[in-house]
């Protein structure tokens, strides 16, 4: 209890001495309240003061190893400490860049190496000499000190920007890559001061984008921090310059930059960019995960924001430009965007891409917007807004039917919305659709959704769908007049065998799906044997043990199986695939 | 043992039924049968009539009026068919005007044959009648249940079935009818037995037949009572190979025996249609023109299983049609004929076309064997010319299924012939596992040379896919070879030979010289017992039953443009 309480507060300034001199001062500062202590500035003013007196030393203390000794648990609450004491410190510049260089390697690849990066950007600024003392140790050849020159020419550029500018734009030139793109970065975030200064960055962006793909990314997010910072009159320029890099066909690492600018200075970017970014993120690779979420934010944002159209046609462009690599259920905003606005915007989708009925668009449209998640989804599509004509209902009925299938509530759906607005003509035709194979295959379209269309008068497909009813109840009372014929049942052990075949899948499948499950990996799994209620007691610390209690509840799901998939599951199958290659009617 | 037979005596229906076993039982009793029920004919009263030997050691003319079950008041008189009417019949005209001269010197004994017991309200009329009507030549017996079952079990069973380890098979077979399986294990037990043991003298054999044939009737009996002639179909044809295998060497001649043998082998068979023909007719015609009911009435989870059932159920149907066509035929191998000219022929094929167009998985074996069933219903629509345009329309959807099912790693016919492995197919999606599975083939050839002979431009493209996509398959037919006499009916050991590596090629008539030049030599189909008393069914049969391919000899013939 003690211990806990002690943790909980901010060591006092003797406390820290102390702790300190028997060496464990590092041990608190990476303690698991360390966090909260950095949000606090009169504890990152008491730590920082103790070291600026020479009590303590809070950055001779962070070697390599004693930083590797860190429990993983608390190691980030003390990076964050570290992020608020460090720009208060006063000490050499080598001693920084040595203690800043200890904490990032500490920190791995987890991509919490910016946070030291930027204290130590922050303890530049705090003093005008400083970035100029430490481009002097890059200068003199410190490797670890070269790893931080962006953030050096950065804060140089605000405290001396003659010299630091003059000598970020010849880095960029530098033969030495991480030199130049560390220099283009930088220039990125200032602000150039008059047309003189403009017209070097331009140059400098424009060399840079004539170089290979980190280079062009660099160029991209610097002319893009401009952007969004405001240009004024050289807007023209950058854009130009960035739509001259877009067309030269970007690669991986700067499609990536566009995805993110896309998604983070949308509002900067002129509909012609926007355009040419487009263009130019057809051609990304859909294995890079990043550049394919920061995308689908982007994307999501411009389909709430009105510009469905653009969306929908860029991802169509895409899917047809990488088929089966690229999968569209991954741009989770953009289906999640289409789902929450209006109608409109789905079902012009929908009609849209079922219209033109290509097989990679369309499947890839049934994973992405029909997924588990929105399982039983009814459209009410208005037909009438899109001037088809008759034969063009039939074939779209046959296209959701077959690219739907599986989602049979939804494609039905889709054919009663048909039905709503077609000519006599074809009526009958998407009757026949409705009854095989849909009632033939899901009694649960019938009870979930055409039984209540049955009952309404109001509505324009009553009386189709009351005939396709009608026909799927004859066909059940023929099935039950043939059943049951014991001649040709399966044996017992046969009946076993499959049973015991599918029992084997499904346990299986609930393996796969354990291993996948989030809470899985979470929380400790107990198997409760009996009852309907667990009983437990948990310890904190040295408090008694505290009894809990909670009922259990059941969580159930269920799927209708297509019935013809054992009757007839290669007609089935053929059905479904001939639907799915037809060309729209001439 | 006596109370299953009497059972299955009561259970019986005139018609074709109790009247059915009492030729034999009367033979097995040592009498001389001299007229065999026969329907249409008027008989005055008789359905059987044989001279024997009576209790008294005196030889005398037995004439039995057959009733099914007990005997009511209405089947005593004022019914048509009563009883009454046809013993007065028998007395004023059969004996009158029918009896053979070389048996007018002889007593009668009229027995009044029904399957239960006559009931109190009638028995008065009964002992009335025969106390008037006994006299010094004629006399009358009553055969009720009780006594014809003592009787078949002391004239047919003897002392072979009622050792306790057959007799235990036997009432297995009968207890585990709804479990077909086991039952048919039962039964197929007890008919090798009797074989065994019967297979010593000609009249021997004629009594195993007999026996088989008798268990055959019970456990048809008590099946149609379970609602389940599954065992009593499996087992007919297991009981016709048999006893053809054992009384092969008997048929042909113009002996008693030999015709005796006959009759007990068209007893067996005729048994067999009586089975089908009313599991057909009652179950499954009734439902043909219904989508997916009979295929739903499997009432199975699984595809396979369906799949099974149902190219089961039309190899069966195929072969039945196929038997009719062979007794109104004639000639070593089936001809085709543009009209058979038999009604019920004509509702049997058109049933089996309803039942592949409401059943779809007709259309898609899954099982490469199921070239069994694909034969026999080839040969079945090709030997009846009017129905020709129905195979196109069937090759054209068996060959579509096959290469969709194929490309797609989906249900396609594999070699597979466990259970087990067949409801897992296909286990995995590999090109490798694909081409394990289709390593060779029975099926291909089969659909490949029909559809040569009926449909010359979808050949081209099944070549195509055959070159492009089953280069790997080895094309096969079966042929018996010298072993196959021994071997075909009973199925107790390996025989005859794959003719393999045939040319299903883009020259579509390479694989028919091949298979034609292989079956004009002869060799060995022709020495087949069954090919050389003109019973081709049952080669058919034992291939449908023992599961292998139909022998091209019986086929190629029927895949030649006409003239």
């Amino acid at each position: 209890m003690a211990r806990k309480e002690s943790g909980a507060k901010p060591p006092s300034r003797l406390q820290l001495i102390k702790e300190y001199r028997s060496g464990k001062l590092l041990g608190t500062l990476f303690g698991k309240h360390s966090r909260k202590w950095g949000l606090e500035h009169a504890i990152a003013d008491a730590i920082s003061d103790a070291h600026n007196a020479g009590d303590i030393d809070v950055l001779a203390i962070m070697s390599g190893g004693a930083l590797r000794a860190i429990d993983q648990s608390t190691f980030f609450s003390g990076q964050a400490l570290y992020g608020s004491i460090i720009p208060k410190l006063e000490t050499s510049a080598e001693e920084m860049v040595r203690a800043v260089t200890a904490l990032v390697a500490a920190g791995g690849d987890s991509g919490a190496a910016g946070l030291p990066i930027n204290a130590l950007a922050k303890w530049s600024e705090r003093a005008p000499d400083r970035p100029r003392v430490l481009l002097d140790l890059v200068d003199a050849g410190s490797v670890e000190a070269a790893e931080f020159l962006m953030p050096i020419l950065r804060t140089g550029m605000n405290a001396e920007p003659a010299y630091f500018l003059e000598r970020a734009h010849a880095f960029s030139r530098s033969s030495h890559k991480p030199t130049a793109l560390a220099a283009v970065r930088a220039l990125g975030m200032y602000a150039p001061a008059d047309d003189v200064e403009w017209n070097q960055l331009i140059n400098t962006l424009t060399f840079a984008g004539n170089g290979d793909d980190p280079m062009i990314a660099a160029a991209i997010e610097a002319a893009m921090m401009r952007l969004k910072e405001g240009v004024g009159g050289h807007q023209a320029a950058i854009e130009r310059l960035l739509t001259d890099i877009l067309s030269a066909g970007p690669q991986d690492l700067a499609l990536h930059q566009c995805a993110d600018a896309l998604w983070l200075h949308r509002n900067a970017i002129s509909p012609s960019l926007r355009i040419s970014m487009l263009n130019a993120l057809v051609e990304f690779n859909p294995a890079h995960k990043t550049t394919l979420e920061h995308l689908d934010y982007a994307l999501g944002d411009l389909f709430k924001s009105g510009d469905r159209d653009q969306v929908v046609d860029f991802l169509e462009r895409l899917v047809r430009r990488h088929g089966r690599a690229l999968k569209l259920r991954r741009f989770r905003s953009v289906c999640r965007a289409a789902h929450e606005g209006d109608r409109f915007g789905l079902n012009d989708w929908v009609v849209n891409w079922l219209l033109m009925g290509d097989i990679g668009l369309c499947e890839q449209m049934a994973k992405a917007l029909f997924s588990v998640e929105v399982e039983g989804l009814i459209l009410d599509i208005d037909f009438s807004r899109y001037a088809l004509r008759p034969r063009d209902y039939p074939y779209i009925a046959r296209k959701a039917v077959g690219f739907l299938f599986l989602k049979s509530a939804t494609a039905a759906s889709i054919v009663v919305s048909l039905i709503r607005s077609a000519s006599p003509e074809v009526t009958t035709e998407l009757e026949d659709l409705l009854f095989d194979p849909l009632l033939l295959n899901y009694s649960g379209v019938e009870k979930k959704f055409l039984a209540g269309i049955a009952k309404d008068r109001k509505d324009t497909a009553q009386k189709v769908v009351k005939r396709a009813l009608a026909r799927i109840e004859t066909y059940r009372s023929d099935l039950q007049a043939a059943s049951p014929i014991r001649e040709l049942h399966p044996s017992e052990w046969q009946r076993q065998i499959e049973w015991q075949r599918n029992a084997d899948a499904m346990a299986e499948a609930h393996k796969q799906a354990d291993k996948k499950s989030i809470f899985g990996n979470l929380f400790a799994k107990v198997i409760v044997l009996h009852g309907t209620r667990t009983i437990s007691y948990n310890r904190m610390g040295k408090e008694e043990p505290r009894r809990s209690e909670s009922k259990m509840g059941s969580f159930s799901t269920s799927f209708e199986m297509p019935r013809i998939e054992v009757a007839d599951p290669v007609g089935l199958q053929r059905t479904l695939l001939a639907f799915r290659g037809e060309a729209r009617p001439a | 043992m006596k109370l299953l037979i009497r059972q299955y005596v009561a259970s019986l229906r005139e018609r074709g039924e109790l009247d059915a076993v009492l030729p034999d039982l009367l033979c097995e009793l040592g009498h001389n049968v001299i007229s065999r029920p026969s329907v249409g004919t008027r008989q005055y009263g008789v359905d059987v009539a044989s001279v024997g030997v009576d209790d008294d050691g005196e030889r005398k003319l037995f004439l039995l009026s057959v009733k099914q079950g007990d005997l009511t008041r209405g089947d005593w008189e004022g019914m048509p068919q009563a009883l009454r009417p046809s013993l007065d019949e028998i007395r004023q005209i059969y004996l009158r005007l029918r009896v053979p001269q070389e048996y007018q010197s002889l007593k009668v004994v009229i027995c009044l044959c029904f399957g239960g017991d006559v009931h109190e309200a009638v028995q008065d009329n009964v002992i009335g009648y025969i106390e008037e009507h006994t006299n010094e030549r004629i006399s009358f017996r009553q055969w009720n249940g009780d006594v014809i079952a003592g009787l078949l079990i002391k004239g047919i069973l003897k002392e072979n079935l009622l050792a306790p380890e057959l007799r235990s098979s036997f009432q297995k077979s009968v207890a585990m009818v709804d479990e077909p399986t086991v039952a048919f294990e039962h039964f197929s037990y007890l008919v090798r037995e009797l074989c065994k043991a019967g297979g010593g003298s000609a009249a021997a054999r004629l009594t195993t037949a007999r026996q088989i044939y008798l268990c055959l009737w019970v456990l048809y009996v008590w099946a149609r009572d379970a609602d389940n002639v599954e065992t009593p179909y499996l087992s007919s044809e297991y009981a016709i190979l048999h006893c053809w295998h054992l009384l092969r060497g008997d048929l042909g001649k113009s002996s008693k025996s030999s015709v005796d043998a006959g009759v007990a082998i068209n007893e067996l068979v005729e048994l067999n249609f009586t089975i089908i023909d009313e599991f057909a007719n009652l179950k499954i015609f009734p439902h043909s023109d219904k989508l997916h009911a009979i295929s739903m009435a499997i009432a199975s989870p699984s595809p396979i299983d369906v799949n099974l059932k149902m190219f089961d159920l039309f190899g069966r149907l195929s072969l039945r049609g196929l038997w009719r066509i062979w007794q109104k035929s004639e000639g070593p191998l089936p001809t085709t004929r543009e009209d058979w000219d038999d009604e019920d022929l004509h509702s049997l094929t058109q049933h089996l076309v309803l039942l592949a167009r409401n059943n779809p998985t007709l259309l898609s074996p899954m099982q490469d064997i199921m070239s069994i069933e694909v034969t026999l219903g080839l040969m079945f629509f090709t030997l009846q010319g009017r129905w020709h345009p129905s195979i196109s329309n069937w090759l054209e959807a068996l060959y579509e299924n096959l290469r969709l099912s194929y490309l797609t790693h989906g249900r396609y016919p594999t070699i597979q012939s466990s259970y087990r492995e067949l409801v897992a197919h296909p286990a995995e999606t590999t090109p490798e596992y694909r081409k394990e599975k289709t390593a060779s083939s029975t099926l291909v050839p089969v659909i490949a040379l029909w559809i040569h002979r009926f449909d010359p431009e979808l050949f081209s493209r099944l070549a195509e896919f055959v070159a492009t996509d089953l280069a790997h398959c080895n094309f096969q037919l079966w042929l018996p070879d010298e072993d196959s006499e021994e071997h075909l009916y009973r199925d107790d050991d390996r025989h005859g030979a794959m003719l393999h590596d045939l040319p299903v090629t883009s020259d579509p008539s390479s694989a028919l010289t091949f298979i034609e030049a292989e079956c004009s030599s002869d060799r060995y189909f022709s020495k087949l017992s069954a090919a050389d008393l003109e019973h081709w069914p049952i080669i058919l049969m034992a291939c449908r039953h023992h599961r292998l391919p139909v022998p091209p000899d019986l086929w190629i013939g029927l895949l030649r443009e006409p003239e």
